[in-house]
């Protein structure tokens, strides 16, 4: 019994806790302290792990390169990561936590919008800056944060182009169903692309929420099959995404066009579809193909590289942005020539960066207001740039085959 | 008329029968809520994903495979740890099973991380049609296994000596010890047949949907609320409580709107334990244990 506790008490140190210390003995060297909650368990386990690769992969970079440059003197990075396990009231106390008892100096994001809407309230009280690699639902930064930065655009930016695309489709597609888990981001990103297909003359002929974790969406595709439109669009997360289409298949639902966001892309996603991902479209903030430049590694393709070395896999985009969230506080640090938070707000304001992920440049609330993505469309197995129209590197194709016949 | 949602649900109260009779077993039999009964539905689905992408084991055969590990993971922690808290009161018991479920998950987090993986069998997406409504094969078999596995644990019950002496150890600890049943060896079959039958719901689960260390929390509740509609240690219960929670659920669904999809099932459950805490099949004598 005491020794099952103590293995007990190990586990769950080891899973709760991830903190990566890289002060070494011996040498006196600056440090700057980097916070952040994040999930390592809970529903957001994949997404929370993988950007802390990006996190790690962008410290350990900038410390072999010597540490960081700021107002000529060079700061070694150490990383302090904490598991929020996907819950919004753990990731607000640990951000309290990393802020008040471990003094970081900056912080980074959790996963998500919801959990950064939260999170963030700390970071503005104490006036330390967070900057977010995922949060881009637009009621992040209505609240006239000072402290607050993210590194993607507004979700509706990208997933408009869901609604652009279908103009370019033979027969034009006139009906459009939405759906979308009961979240603060797919929400206001489902609100988003349903006001847009709108705009454009489309009839949203269904507009529907299911719970966050649901694990059976039969009653939604049951719906569906009676609505039948003629493009489905989800904004669902992974997990219920993969449930999504999976239900779309097993019964038997024939929709043109299935449309989600860069998850579809996601090799896990790919994966556990097989063959069913086929032809379905996805939106993409980052391309790896797409010979993205980078104001720090000179490259997207090196990070991708780098990330070779270590792990012997390529990065998902969720590390590249864990990675371009660090490249966003290098750069602003260099150009504030310092590492008081009122500068490097400054900093980040007044400029424009190139990340690996994408191009950054922000309004006064924080939200990075360049940059749309690509659409992307599985063909034969591989993803290909279907819109826009100047990028496409293959027709899309349109309608889907129904299910079985290909 | 509804006719697909009414399949839909059908086809739901399979999974949900399967992932509640064990608990009810071991809730029944011993009083034990077994927290950690979440954890072995994911490890069954984990095996069924790892015997099917190594060597392409059927999930209607791993689920053999993932009984048999369960039953000896099940057996194995009553025997050496649960056991020695039985005789204390519910907290212990309570601590003691939620701390197997931060182990196994944590260590499945560690040995497998936290990707989302899924089992896709060839016959997937398959299936016949009733009238208007589309059956899938493979949770039409996920139905009939459901069946034949309240079946096999009724005969089990109720024509075997073990199952018979897990009855009476259900009845009265003492006077089963009094005939000569070993109560703690009894105890530990009780909880083997309790984790196999969670982990054969496992690799039934895992054939319909996405396979993640967190998939636990929302097979342990539901194993909850179908053992307390079904009545506490009743075999034929758990079918029972599967069936009605899935009909609420997706009823609820239908005519209140996806959000209300697990409200209605609630409800129903509160409805029971304040006029029915025995269950809406169980005797009276089960819930006294």
């Amino acid at each position: 019994m005491r020794r099952l506790s103590v293995v007990g008490m190990a586990l769950m140190l080891i899973v709760a806790t991830v903190t990566v210390g890289c002060a070494r003995g011996g040498q006196k060297a600056n440090v700057i302290k980097i916070g952040a909650a994040i999930s390592f368990s809970g529903p957001l386990a994949r997404e929370g792990t993988s950007i802390s690769k990006g996190y790690q992969l962008w410290a350990d970079y900038v410390n072999s390169q010597g540490g960081l440059d700021v107002g000529g003197k060079k700061y070694r990075v150490e990383l302090k990561l904490l598991d929020d396990k996907g819950d919004t009231a753990t990731a607000v106390k640990l951000v309290e936590k990393l802020i008040s008892d471990d003094k970081v100096d900056f912080v980074f994001g959790p996963y998500g919008s919801g959990m950064t809407i939260a999170a963030s309230a700390v970071n503005e009280k104490y006036k330390k800056i967070m900057i977010s690699p995922m949060a881009n639902a637009p009621e992040v930064y209505a609240r006239g944060f000072h402290y607050l930065f993210g590194l993607l655009p507004p979700a509706s930016r990208g997933a408009g182009n869901h609604v652009n695309i279908l103009k370019y489709l033979e027969p034009r597609p006139q009906t459009v169903a939405i759906v979308y888990p009961d979240e603060l981001w797919p929400r206001s990103t489902a609100a988003g692309i349903k006001a847009e297909a709108e705009k454009q003359g489309y009839q949203v002929v269904y507009f529907e929420k299911y719970p966050k974790g649901s694990k059976d969406l039969s009653p939604i595709v049951s719906t569906l099959k009676e609505k039948n439109p003629d493009v489905l669009i989800t904004t669902g997360y992974m997990e219920d995404s993969i449930l999504l289409v999976r239900t779309v298949r097993e019964l038997d639902l024939n929709v043109k066009y299935i449309g989600g966001l860069d998850l579809f892309l996601h090799e896990d996603f790919l994966k556990s579809l097989g063959s069913d991902a086929e032809n379905l479209f996805s939106h993409a903030w980052w391309d790896k193909v797409a010979g993205i430049k980078s104001d720090v590694f000179g490259s997207s393709a090196k990070v991708v590289e780098l990330y070779k070395q270590n792990h012997g896999q390529e990065p998902d985009y969720y590390t590249i942005s864990g990675v371009a969230t660090g490249e966003i506080l290098q750069l602003a640090l260099a150009k504030a020539g310092s590492l008081d938070a009122e500068k490097v707000r400054q900093a980040l304001l007044g400029s424009e960066f190139q990340t690996s992920l994408l191009s950054v440049k922000y309004d006064q609330t924080g939200f990075n207001q360049v940059g749309s993505g690509v659409l992307v469309q599985i063909q034969n197995g591989k993803p290909v740039v279907v819109y826009p129209p100047e990028l496409q590197q293959a027709k899309p194709v349109y309608p889907k085959p129904p299910w079985g016949k290909k | 008329m509804h006719l697909q949602e009414i399949v839909n649900a059908l086809l739901l109260a399979g999974i949900y029968a399967c992932v509640g009779m064990g608990f009810s077993l071991v809730y029944g039999v011993m009083n034990i809520v077994n927290l950690a009964h979440g954890a072995m539905v994911m490890l069954g689905a984990y095996v069924c994903f790892w015997g099917f992408s190594l060597i392409g084991l059927d999930p209607f055969v791993s689920l053999l495979l993932s009984g048999l590990l369960m039953f000896a993971l099940g057996y194995l922690a009553q025997k050496y740890v649960v056991n020695n808290v039985i005789r204390s009161d519910i907290l212990r018991s309570l601590l003691v099973t939620y701390g197997l479920e931060m182990i196994i998950l944590g260590g499945v987090l560690l040995a497998w991380g936290a990707n989302y993986r899924a089992v896709t069998p060839s016959y997937f997406g398959a299936g016949f049609a009733i009238g208007s409504a589309v059956v899938p094969y493979l949770k039409a078999g996920v139905v009939v296994m459901a069946v034949a596995l309240t079946v096999a644990l009724y005969l089990f019950m109720g024509r075997t000596q073990t199952g018979m002496a897990i009855k009476a150890a259900a009845l009265n600890r003492e006077a089963a010890e009094l005939v000569g049943i070993d109560i703690r060896h009894i105890y530990s079959v009780s909880m083997g047949v309790g984790c196999a039958l969670a982990g054969m719901a496992g690799s039934l689960v895992a054939a319909s949907y996405t396979i993640t260390p967190s998939m636990e929390g929302s097979y342990l509740s539901s194993a909850f609320v179908v053992a307390i509609l079904g009545g506490l240690g009743n075999t034929m219960g758990a079918i029972v409580g599967g069936a009605a929670l899935a009909l609420a659920e997706t009823l609820g669904a239908v005519y209140l709107g996806m959000s209300y999809q697990k409200l209605l099932g609630f409800v129903i459950f509160l409805l029971v334990l304040v006029l029915r805490p025995y269950g809406l099949v169980g005797r009276r004598f089960y819930a006294e244990i």
